[in-house]
């Protein structure tokens, strides 16, 4: 039996270095089996609290993990490179270095690979003697059907297949053939084994997991009942009057050092929190799961609602259903920018569209229905309460909390960045601050139910073509808001949007995108691509002779 | 062991747990498929080295 991958160090450092080794070999999973597979200590770092893997500052979990690979030399090499530590190790788990770019075309250096440090792997397949004995007794032991249908043809296997056959039904096999096909070879090492079919296993024992009473998970971590630390009622009531006194969710960590008087530091500390976490997790009536990957926080049912009193989340889900059908965006962003729509300035909301997806953090539990984020106003020395609600069903998803910070320092066409900081559930959120501007801009007269233009003074970046001023858009002054049932299609809010900013062609009205994409946005929100959308797939709209402008023909009533 | 008589996620579930029990702390999925596959391996291949 050849030698498995061992990894030395205290325990906590073993577990270190075969998370990073699982780690890249899921990342290497196509390589060759002595290609580099090289991470960065820095990304590693990263991965590791993500996924709360480890507890600790970022500095000390960084010197963590490179103690615990300095001391798995025989499986990770180190390398530095422009000031980065990293870290190379290759499928076989050898500290192999990395190669430099082949000076020669491949064909010419085949068949001897610059730089290999072994043998192909290919195993030679010896195959069996064809004894005389066994080719006859296999013959002999043919059912050849009595009768064979005329027309049939039937292809009778050779000798030489009927002896292998025959040899190998009386070797045991070291090949597993799954339903779907899949062979997976005992022979291989168990890390090749993982990263060609650590996927298709993983399904399966994830079932298999799931459905057995004596384990318990918490997100993608498994562990066994028996062994978890006991919540009685009594405490999990504490565990929710601490909550609610506080006004705000929690994070394990600040129950289990508040009421349990237990410190991360403590060694049976992971345990309790897991058994906190998988514990509040089945309470499903009392605790709500409201934190992302690294923070878990808990929120109970009667904490103060965030979000706006003017519109209810049932309504706001529906308006960004259309977000439901965006695509993926590419990448992970660094910063989010965002110009405010007016529908987005009144309610405090941002959408979270396609770039939203990608930036903020997903949901960490199956079913979570909203994670509660930290935003800070470093140029205001502020921080607003933000719950991110995941899209659920046929409702889109947004982010809301912002009302009062939109309200008292930014107009709607106004620029807003975002930005991470450490703490995977805060976030910086930024303008660009200017000298005064002044103008007479729109605002909802919620007395009077109707939208008016009142003189602004406004010290931040914007959008013209957004800025809803009286001098853009004169008519809609005294404007009333949509009827309920106009509001909630689509096509009638674009179709109105005509009537406010389009100029009258014959029956009907003209307008480009650039006036539209503002107005459609007072009443619901819309992207560009679903304003886009709305335009080509509705029949009473059609692309005009110049780009990007539309018209509008009202259908005649009957 | 023959590896055709495995069962995926009942051959050596037992023997996994027992694994989970003596490591004493969570573990993640990754983990413990790594650890499943060391477990049948071993079975497969003690067999054939018999």
């Amino acid at each position: 039996m050849e030698p498995q991958v061992e990894f030395r160090g205290r325990k906590e450092e073993q577990n270190i270095a075969r998370q990073v080794f699982l780690l890249m070999l899921r990342q290497g999973a196509m390589y060759e089996l002595d290609a580099p597979i090289r991470q960065s200590l820095s990304a590693l770092t990263d991965y590791f609290l993500e996924r709360k893997l480890l507890r600790r500052e970022k500095e000390e979990a960084s010197r963590l993990i490179e103690s615990a690979l300095n001391k798995n030399d025989h499986i990770f090499a180190r390398v530095e490179r422009e000031g980065e530590v990293f870290y190379v190790t290759s499928r076989r788990g050898r500290p192999v270095a990395e190669r430099p770019e082949p000076a020669l075309p491949p064909r010419q250096l085949h068949p001897t690979p610059e730089g290999g440090t072994a043998m192909p792997r290919r195993r030679v397949v010896r195959r069996p003697p064809l004894s005389p004995f066994w080719v006859r007794t296999a013959i002999r032991q043919m059912q050849v059907p009595p009768t064979v249908p005329l027309g049939d043809r039937v292809v009778l296997p050779t000798a030489e297949q009927i002896a292998i056959t025959a040899i190998r039904k009386a070797e045991p096999t070291t090949e597993l053939h799954l339903e779907d096909g899949t062979v997976i070879d005992f022979r291989l090492q168990p890390e090749e084994i993982f990263a060609y079919h650590g996927q298709t296993i993983a399904r399966v024992l994830r079932d298999v997991l799931e459905r057995d009473f004596r384990v318990v998970s918490f997100g993608d971590a498994w562990y066994l009942e028996e062994e978890l630390e006991h919540f009685s009622k009594s405490r999990l009531a504490e565990v929710r009057r601490y909550i609610l006194e506080e006004e705000t969710p929690l994070t394990d960590m600040a129950i289990l050092t508040d009421l349990f008087l237990k410190k991360p530091t403590d060694p049976d500390y992971e345990l309790w929190a897991f058994s906190l976490n998988a514990r509040l997790l089945r309470e499903k009536k009392e605790f709500e799961y409201v934190g992302v990957a690294g923070v878990n926080l808990w929120a109970v049912k009667d904490l103060p609602a965030i979000g706006s009193r003017s519109i209810k989340a049932a309504e706001v889900g529906q308006d960004y259903a259309f977000l439901l059908e965006e695509g993926e965006a590419p990448g992970r962003p660094e910063q989010l920018e965002h110009f405010l729509t007016f529908y987005e300035y009144r309610y405090g909301i941002l959408p979270y569209d396609a770039l939203a997806r990608s930036f903020f953090p997903p949901p960490f539990l199956e079913e979570q229905r909203s994670a509660y984020l930290r935003f800070e106003i470093p140029q205001h020395y502020e921080a607003y309460a933000v719950e991110l609600r995941y899209p659920a069903g046929n409702r889109g998803g947004w982010l809301w909390g912002l009302e009062e910070f939109f309200h008292s320092s930014l107009v709607p066409g106004a620029l807003i960045t975002i930005s991470r900081t450490e703490e995977p559930n805060v976030f910086v959120l930024q303008y660009l601050a200017t000298e005064a501007q002044e103008g007479r801009l729109l605002t909802y007269d919620e007395r009077r139910n109707r939208y008016t233009f009142e003189d602004t003074t406004f010290y931040c970046e914007v959008e013209e073509s957004l800025l809803l001023s009286e001098d853009r858009f004169p008519r809609l002054r005294n404007a009333t808001p949509l009827p309920p049932a106009l509001r909630r299609r689509p096509a009638d809010v674009v179709a109105h949007a005509f009537t406010l900013v389009g100029r009258k062609e014959g029956a009907g009205y003209r307008a480009s995108l650039e006036e539209l994409y503002p107005v459609v946005n007072i009443e619901r929100p819309f992207s560009m691509e679903y304003l886009r959308r709305v335009l080509d797939t509705t029949d009473v709209f059609a692309p005009a002779d110049e780009e990007g402008v539309y018209l509008y023909t009202p259908a005649e009533e009957e | 062991m023959d590896a055709s008589k495995i069962r995926l996620g009942e051959t050596g579930f037992e023997e996994l747990l027992d694994w989970l029990r003596e490591v004493g702390r969570p573990q993640s999925l990754d983990s413990l498929v790594y650890q499943y596959i060391i477990i049948l391996r071993n079975k497969v291949l003690e067999e054939e080295q018999v």
